[in-house]
């Protein structure tokens, strides 16, 4: 994949999981090649309702209340004990800020799914610029974080979702980011 | 379907392209991160090991109603570590369990960080996150229509534990601005016998007991050292008592709580029979010439002999045959208390929670008061706490007669019976709420005859919009229509006031120790809001500013609060002996106090609800409607005296333990014993249940602490050995234990720390909601358990049961209190 093509991955499944759809976002979305992938009952429903019943799929797959899918790497990363902000310092530590009101932990899938994609951007604007160098030290930093932490988590994240989802737009999304993320922890330079 | 290889993912980064192409805007989703990407590290820096400060910020717990000052450490914005606060003359920076398990609140993976609006049926599970704004919008509307329609009583606020400016920024502001006085609360399941007992006889509650300065300690039915309203305080004031001076702790229960075996001794005792032992040792004590003579002539409203004669029938034969303790042992230990002055008599459920409760606790308070053990250093004594001032509404308050239960449940119910209002909003000849919103409270499970709570909660008919108000996900949220995410306690701004064992009000505050995540917001916050979006006006616009208003108005220094949590008055000395207290001739007659012939009392008419001072006058203290808020003090011989204030009665202002109030209903004005009326004619194989807490969980908040839960998550019940054999039981068995109103169960657990004919099965267990570590649901429901880092680690699958749901929900007849401990149930092997 192409890094423009591989950023604007990045960018659409963060805005998949950051919150419920909305309407204009889920027009687009139909309007696309996407539609052929994402099953029946999303293509023939009203979009209307289908922004109602996404929003409480969203709300029952991911936020609760009772029984949910947590939507954090520190729910998965048994190994260590304070990823939630070691993923913050990380990110702090290039430069970046959370949004004030951004109020998910910050180890969110959609946080780091938006650093990809802004690790992505950086390293187009890069290569236009004819920086290899610089070009090639975004690639690493951005293999570094899909293999220390994408990689770690979000397939298995991804299969909870196939599991449980009842509608099919989760589920094919989170097919879609399985095989993704399984992609970009193995060859990114095609 | 298109099928997911790596050729399609290609196509799909390009149409990823198009559909991000196609709007000029993210479809909604602000960007999470902002500023520009470096490569190196730079801005901030964290050592991955060392160098991080620890920020120290103290506040106040919430756990459980003792609430102790304590101070939290902060590392890197996340709370590590909950301390009691050295500073604190109440808790002497000690802290139980629980304290320490607050952090699991905030940190609870299950919490509610949105507003939630109900998405499919009520209780159906359903839910759709909504913005604030659209939440307070729905909110607004159904509270503006009430207003509007003249009927603001149908909104009826109901709440379970609040505290503190938390309470008064709600009852003294936001709802007499609305206008509702449908106001309930949740004291009936807890004590409310103890109370209106005090009330009868010395006015206002709390009672402290000062066990640090007391020779010996009787203890009814109180597990001090795990549980009680001031646990902490309390329970290390007993123990130094009993390790440095040999202070002799005689605990009375059906059970052997750890209190009882830290006791001196226990007697195991049946259920409901604590006031025959009292009476009995009343008695005794008269008898043998033990009483105080000055005490009773000068602040009682009885005689010597009256009580000599009265009490005389109460034998210590006669309380053996129905308590079960010897009537040896009875007349041993009255001489021995009455000899050891002074003493004090700590009572709690185990002996008010039951048909006779009220006429318990006031045997309880009479034998402190004939040994002169009231109000002195090492008695029992009134509470003191910090006197805040703070900014008040004024406002008409109209309610539903909905908050004492159905017609004829008890004859002076002065805390309510919240156990009962489901009931009458059934009923519904009183009205029933429109809006029935729920704060910090559980009706479903906290209150017994659970299924009916949940046939009610779930009937919209009866019902038509439920508000629950709370940081997560319960019994009784389940069945709301509209969630408003609350903060905890480690999160929030108020001030407090609980009781000081110190006899020294300590003013004392709760700040925000990390910040809310979600979009939690602390309720009194909200109710700035609401009242903004209702037109009504507040005198502060946020928790924090009411505690700083409140912080001014009481001349507390609020930055000094922020640096140290808890001040006190240096000055300050100990308060002992406040009714003998005399008044200055200015005191009682200044403008509108009269003094009434018949009681002695000197009040201020003008406080009371009478109209003219002709009907004050013509009416009296006693029969003039809430007189008692104008009580001023208490003629004696030719002095006047503050005495003993009364409180929601108009009580006169000597220690009534003879009471009127009783007699007018029928009932001996002397403390005296009736039977728990199911316990008279049980079958031979029949028990009586009993619940109780432990010292590592709150009643039914904490199941969500994972250590806690990791502590204590099964609850057998506890059988006596030989009741067991004679059922067939053997340890460990699975037994089912079924009362008029359901059955439960349970697996038992043989002990011969338990009165024979009683089962008991403690609180806290058996959620069916609260998230996963409290209801067992959730992580199971995945392969590997995946919530929060530390998930993997719970080992255990038991969440135990609920005994409520058998328990019905009666009241005593005096106070209303829910009889928690008088079911009598059937035990079988299951």
């Amino acid at each position: 994949m192409k890094p423009i093509e591989r950023s604007n991955v990045y960018g659409l499944l963060s805005r998949v999981y950051s919150s419920e759809p909305s309407k204009d976002f889920l027009e687009s979305i139909r309007g696309s090649s996407f539609i052929e992938a994402l099953g029946q009952d999303f293509k023939s429903a009203s979009l209307n309702e289908l922004v109602d019943e996404l929003s409480v799929e969203y709300t029952r797959l991911f936020i609760g209340p009772g029984s949910h899918i947590y939507p954090y790497e520190s729910a998965y990363r048994k190994d260590k004990g304070s990823i939630d902000k070691d993923i913050k310092n990380f990110i702090e530590s290039r430069g970046l800020r959370y949004r004030s009101d951004f109020t998910e932990g910050p180890d969110h899938i959609s946080v780091e799914l938006e650093f990809m994609e802004r690790i992505t951007q950086e390293e187009i604007k890069a290569r236009k610029q004819g920086d290899l160098k610089k070009a090639s030290s975004f690639t690493e930093l951005g293999k570094k974080f899909v293999n220390e932490h994408l990689i770690k988590w979000v397939p298995i994240f991804s299969d909870r979702v196939i599991d449980v989802a009842s509608l099919s737009f989760y589920r094919e999304m989170a097919k879609l980011t399985k095989e993704f993320i399984l992609l970009e922890g193995v060859d990114k330079n095609e | 379907m298109v099928k997911l290889t790596r050729r399609n993912l290609i196509r799909l980064g390009i149409a990823s392209a198009a559909v991000l192409a196609g709007a000029d805007k993210l479809f909604g989703k602000q960007p999470i991160l902002s500023g520009k990407l470096k490569l190196e590290d730079g801005g901030k820096d964290f050592s991955p090991e060392t160098g991080k400060e620890r920020k120290v910020i103290p506040t106040a717990c919430w756990q459980c109603v003792s609430r102790d000052a304590v101070v939290c450490y902060v590392e890197d914005g996340k709370l590590v570590k909950i301390e009691g606060n050295p500073e604190s003359i109440r808790n002497r920076g000690k802290i139980c369990a629980k304290g320490q398990a607050g952090i699991n609140q905030v940190y609870d993976p299950d919490r509610i960080l949105y507003p939630m609006k109900r998405a499919g049926r009520r209780g159906e599970g359903k839910w759709k996150r909504i913005s604030w704004d659209e939440a307070l919008n729905e909110l607004t509307a159904r509270l503006k229509k009430l207003l509007d329609e003249g009927h603001p009583e149908k909104f009826m606020f109901h709440y379970g534990r609040m505290k503190g400016s938390d309470d008064k920024i709600i009852k003294d502001n936001f709802l007499p601005a609305y206008g509702t006085g449908t106001i309930g609360n949740h004291t009936s399941i807890c004590e409310g016998a103890k109370w209106v007992a005090q009330e009868l006889t010395w006015g206002k509650h709390y009672d402290v007991n000062d066990v640090q300065h007391a020779n010996m300690i009787l203890n009814f039915g109180c597990n001090i050292m795990e549980a009680h309203t001031s646990h902490i305080q309390l329970s290390q004031r007993t123990i130094e008592a009993m390790a440095e001076r040999g202070t002799r702790l005689i605990t009375f229960d059906v059970r052997l709580s750890n209190t009882a075996a830290k006791s001196t001794e226990w007697i195991p005792i049946k259920p409901g029979t604590d006031g025959a032992v009292v009476l009995a040792m009343a008695n005794v004590v008269m008898q043998e010439e033990l009483y105080d003579s000055d005490f009773i002539n000068k602040w009682t409203n009885v005689t010597v002999d009256e009580l000599k004669s009265h009490l005389k029938q109460y034998t210590p034969e006669w309380a053996e045959k129905i308590s079960g303790v010897s009537a040896s042992k009875i007349r041993s230990l009255a001489i021995e208390y009455g000899r050891a002055r002074p003493g004090t008599i700590v009572s709690y459920r185990g002996a008010v929670a039951h048909y006779n409760g009220v006429e318990t606790e006031r045997a309880i308070k009479m034998l402190d008061a004939i040994l002169g053990n009231i109000d002195v250093k090492g008695g029992t004594c009134r509470a003191v706490s910090a006197k805040w001032s703070y900014p008040k509404a004024k406002g008409e308050q109209k309610k539903l007669k909905i908050l004492d239960g159905l017609k004829g449940d008890a004859i002076y119910p002065t805390h309510h019976i919240n156990h009962r209002v489901l009931k009458a909003i059934k009923d519904g000849s009183n009205g029933r709420p429109d809006v029935y919103m729920i704060y910090c409270y559980e009706p479903v499970y906290a209150n017994g005859e659970v299924q009916e709570n949940i046939d009610i909660m779930k009937d919209e008919k009866l019902l038509p919009y439920i508000v629950a108000v709370n940081p997560f996900y319960t019994e009784s949220t389940a069945l709301a229509d509209l969630i408003l995410p609350d903060v905890t306690y480690l999160e929030r701004w108020s001030w407090d006031d609980m009781v000081s064992y110190e006899h020294i009000g300590e003013f004392y505050i709760r700040q925000p120790v990390v910040s809310p995540p979600g979009q939690t917001r602390q309720f009194q916050d909200v109710v700035c809001e609401l009242a903004k979006r209702l037109g009504l006006k507040l005198d502060f616009d946020s928790a924090e500013d009411f505690v700083k208003k409140s912080c001014e108005k009481s001349k507390v220094d609020f930055e000094y609060l922020k640096k140290h949590g808890v001040w006190h008055n240096p000055e300050d000395k100990p308060k002992y002996k406040s009714y003998a207290k005399e008044l200055k001739p200015e005191q009682y007659t200044a403008e509108n106090v009269l003094l009434d012939a018949a009681t002695g009392v000197y009040w201020d008419w003008k406080k009371s609800k009478a109209k003219t001072v002709e009907e004050a006058q013509e009416k009296g203290y006693t029969a003039t409607k809430d007189a008692y808020k104008g009580y001023v003090g208490q003629k004696i011989g030719s002095s006047v005296y503050a005495g003993f204030k009364p409180d929601k009665l108009n009580k006169s202002g000597l220690f009534e333990i003879s009471s009127n109030f009783l007699k007018k209903e029928g009932y001996n004005p002397l403390p005296s014993y009736f039977p728990v009326p199911e316990h008279e004619n049980m079958k031979k194989d029949e028990m009586i249940l009993t619940t109780y807490k432990v010292g590592v969980q709150i009643h039914s908040r904490s199941q969500n602490c994972k250590w806690l839960t990791e502590i204590y998550h099964e609850n057998p019940a506890w059988i006596n050995p030989a009741t067991a054999k004679s059922k067939g039981i053997k340890d460990g068995d699975n037994i089912k234990v079924k009362s008029r109103v359901g059955d439960i169960i349970t697996k038992a657990k043989l002990t011969e720390g338990v009165h024979p004919q009683v089962i008991a099965i403690s609180h806290h267990l058996g959620h069916w909601e609260y998230g996963a570590y409290a209801s067992g649901r959730g992580c199971k429901d995945y392969q590997n358990h995946v919530c929060e880092p530390d998930c993997h680690n719970k080992w255990w699958k038991g969440v135990g049961v609920h005994p409520n749901w058998i328990i019905p929900n009666s009241p005593d007849p005096i106070a209303g209190q829910l009889r928690f401990m008088d079911t009598v149930v059937e035990v079988t092997r299951a």
